[in-house]
């Protein structure tokens, strides 16, 4: 149940970018199409699930017992960018289509900062292993539900009639703000 | 102690420049050979801002 209730809470609740404000700038670039939102998401979800498994091995095994817990940030920074790089050399192999879709995006997952906030946020919980896991996996699925969602909802905004001076990025925070306060509506049930 | 994190930041940091030439090195699929250009935020200070792509292609000329 507890990890249940930590999977949810992380997902809906406590959603990395309508509760923490992580990954905006994603949110607000990749958002125009759902089919490159969804993409987005994928690829997030692949990056942030091994990067959390990783940083925390690394943080237990090699940091701690080496007593340089002080190098947990520029150590996760180095693990991340080089994750990118294999996550995007594997790309450019496999499924070029992909790669096209996500375009300059790719590269700065690199950037992204609810990836390096899973990493430190698994270490300043006194997560386990598993939680830490199950961290990886909610926090990005979380993220490409609510980037999907508000590009959805972004393309119906391209034929809504909008005022002039609400139109591109004011009126995609005032969505992103509602949906905020939606999301918030869910913290009684778990 | 200071002797490991010196090691430690060096394989990092090895590491990093390994997979990096590593991506450089392998072809971008066809079609793909110039997407630097983004629209995405209105961050001037970011390379991929479309108004550095629009220099580029001015110095280019």
């Amino acid at each position: 149940m507890g990890l249940v209730s930590l999977f949810i809470g992380l997902t809906f609740v406590n959603n990395v970018v309508l509760s923490k404000f992580y990954a905006v700038c994603p949110l607000l670039g990749v958002s125009k199409k759902p089919k490159n939102a969804l993409n987005m998401g994928y690829a997030v979800t692949f990056v942030i699930f091994v990067a959390s498994i990783v940083t925390y091995v690394l943080y237990y095994q090699v940091l701690k017992p080496l007593k340089i817990t002080y190098l947990d940030l520029i150590t996760f920074i180095l693990v991340i960018a080089s994750l990118v790089q294999f996550v995007e050399m594997f790309l450019k192999k496999t499924s070029p289509e992909i790669y096209k879709s996500m375009g300059v995006y790719l590269p700065l997952i690199t950037t992204n900062c609810a990836v390096l906030g899973v990493a430190l946020d698994n270490i300043s919980a006194g997560y386990s292993f598993i939680e830490a896991a199950v961290a990886g996996l909610a926090v990005p699925i979380g993220f490409t539900i609510v980037i999907y969602l508000f590009a959805t909802i972004r393309e119906r905004l391209e034929i809504a009639n909008v005022p002039e001076s609400f139109k591109g990025t004011p009126i995609a925070l005032i969505t992103a703000g509602i949906m905020a306060c939606a999301l918030a509506g869910i913290a009684g049930l778990v | 102690m200071n002797l490991w994190a010196i090691l430690w930041l060096a394989l990092l940091v090895a590491i990093f420049i390994g997979t990096y030439i590593l991506n450089k090195n392998t072809p971008k699929p066809e079609g793909c050979e110039d997407m630097s250009e983004c629209s995405g935020c209105n961050n001037f200070a970011c390379s991929h801002h479309s108004a550095h792509h629009e220099e580029e292609i001015k110095d280019e000329h």
